[in-house]
């Protein structure tokens, strides 16, 4: 469901022409969820920060796909 | 890949750890190639990618693969101040450096890394070194100075990612069972196995398994050693570590050695000799010394003829076949009855499902029986109805079960 949805929104900021806009805008989140998770991977957050990145999991594997 | 390759490096590079954490890293290889392609050699993007790939390729017993990419921070490094990729490039290295028997390079590296570390202030760097030492020490036969060394690693604990944090309890194990201290080993290892449970790291679990189930078969406990095995086993063919795996389907062949069942064990033993030799893998000289011995006593108790076929199967096999094999012989009860369906099968179709054990993509069944692979395709799902067996490992299984890999 959630993949449906995301090809949907894609879909939608393509014909908008906003792809480049929106692609980059994924990427910078996707970066800043990374970076603030792996800064919790030292210490008691370890736990937290690895369900987040479970839970990012297909937004991480769109921005490295280029998607 | 992102519009943005310099993005793409950061975001690889800080998924790292997780990957590491979720036994993913290995399955990473080739994204963390494609993320390093345009990035400048040796900036700090490039030389944190390198360590990553280094351990994905070790992760997958590509040991080579492995040192050239340590190698190469090490080489970026040559003419710069010491940076945290650099101390944990050699101590990366070293590590790889003892797998493959090269100790006196190993321990150069381990010794160098180790100052390094604490000249700049790198706890990760330094546990690592450490480590490296604990087992360099160990190799020589200086117990004592391992534990200790060991023992000192697991006390650096401040800004160490968890998953790193965690391999203390491992490398701990391993050198307390190697000084012969067989009951703190067993309380070390069911610690670390414990909490890389509850941090959900596959990564530790998976190298912990193989010393466990090592601890249990030196007590003789059996059992808990099967369940441990198959564990580890699932695990490791989950998270592509082929280090793993060959250790787990050479314990089997000790387990199965322990209960009774020379044939089987000489098989395993067999499966896990061929695919060293074919990757260039070694074991220690203590390590091929014991094996020769155990082979030496299975052989006498088949027979030379029956115990020769033990070891032909078993050498013919592929890592996914003696695998699954070992899954096989270490599942828990009665054996299981063959696929419900598998005695309709025709000649042609057995034919088919012993081409899936041994490892041939459809492509290249296609090109061995000169057939298109849309029919092997029909073949296969004409195979999946009759006996239901719906992946690729239980068709390998059905092959097993019947003798014919």
């Amino acid at each position: 469901m959630l993949e449906t949805l995301r090809a949907y929104g894609a879909g939608l900021s393509v014909a908008a022409g906003e792809q480049d806009g929106a692609a980059a805008a994924l990427a910078g989140y996707a970066l800043g969820v990374a970076r603030q998770a792996a800064g919790l991977q030292s210490g008691d957050g370890e736990l937290a920060a690895a369900r987040w990145l479970d839970a990012e999991d297909a937004t991480m594997r769109q921005v490295l796909a280029g998607r | 890949m992102t519009h943005d390759p310099a993005l793409a490096l950061r975001l690889a590079n800080a998924l790292g750890w997780w990957w590491v954490l979720r036994g993913r890293l290995a399955g990473e290889y080739r994204l963390l190639c494609q993320a390093t392609g345009g990035a400048e050699v040796g900036s700090g993007g490039w030389c944190t990618a390198q360590i990553w790939l280094g351990w994905a390729a070790q992760f997958s017993a590509d040991l080579a693969t492995a040192l050239g990419h340590f190698t190469a921070v090490c080489d970026a490094a040559a003419d710069r101040p010491p940076f945290r990729a650099l101390t944990l490039a050699l101590a990366a290295r070293a590590r790889v450096l003892q797998i493959m028997g090269r100790t006196a390079e190993a321990a150069s590296d381990a010794r160098r890394a180790l100052a390094l570390a604490r000249q700049i202030g790198d706890p990760a760097g330094e546990l690592l070194a450490l480590a490296d030492l604990s087992f360099d020490a160990d190799y020589a036969g200086d117990h004592h100075e391992a534990v200790r060394l060991a023992r000192q690693a697991g006390q650096i604990a401040a800004g160490i990612p968890g998953p790193l944090a965690r391999i203390c309890n491992w490398v701990l194990t391993i050198v307390l069972a190697d000084a012969g201290d067989l009951a703190e080993a067993a309380r070390a290892g069911a610690a670390g196995l414990a909490r890389a449970r509850d941090a959900g790291d596959l990564s530790n679990q998976v190298a912990l398994l193989p010393r466990i189930v090592d601890l249990d078969l030196r007590a003789g406990r059996t059992g808990d050693a099967a369940a441990h095995l198959r564990e580890g086993l699932h695990l490791a063919v989950r998270t592509g570590s082929r280090l793993e795996l060959l250790t787990g389907i050479s314990q089997c062949g000790d387990l199965c050695a322990a209960t009774g069942r020379a044939s089987e064990a000489l098989t395993l033993w067999a499966a896990c000799a061929a695919v060293d030799r074919h990757e260039g893998l070694t074991e220690p000289p203590w390590f091929e010394l014991r094996r020769e011995e155990q082979i030496r006593q299975a052989r006498l108790a088949l027979g030379p003829g029956p115990a020769r076929a033990a070891e032909d199967r078993g050498a013919a096999m592929s890592l996914a076949t003696a695998a699954e094999y070992a899954l096989m012989l270490t599942e828990p009860g009665p054996p299981q009855p063959s696929a419900p369906g598998s005695g309709q099968l025709s000649a042609r179709e057995w034919e088919l499902v012993t081409l899936v054990a041994q490892g041939r993509t459809n492509a290249q069944i296609a090109a061995q029986l000169y057939i298109s692979a849309r029919t092997v395709g029909s073949h296969l799902d004409r195979i999946r109805d009759k006996t239901g067996c719906r992946r690729r490992a239980d068709l390998t299984r059905l092959a097993l079960a019947a003798g014919l890999v």
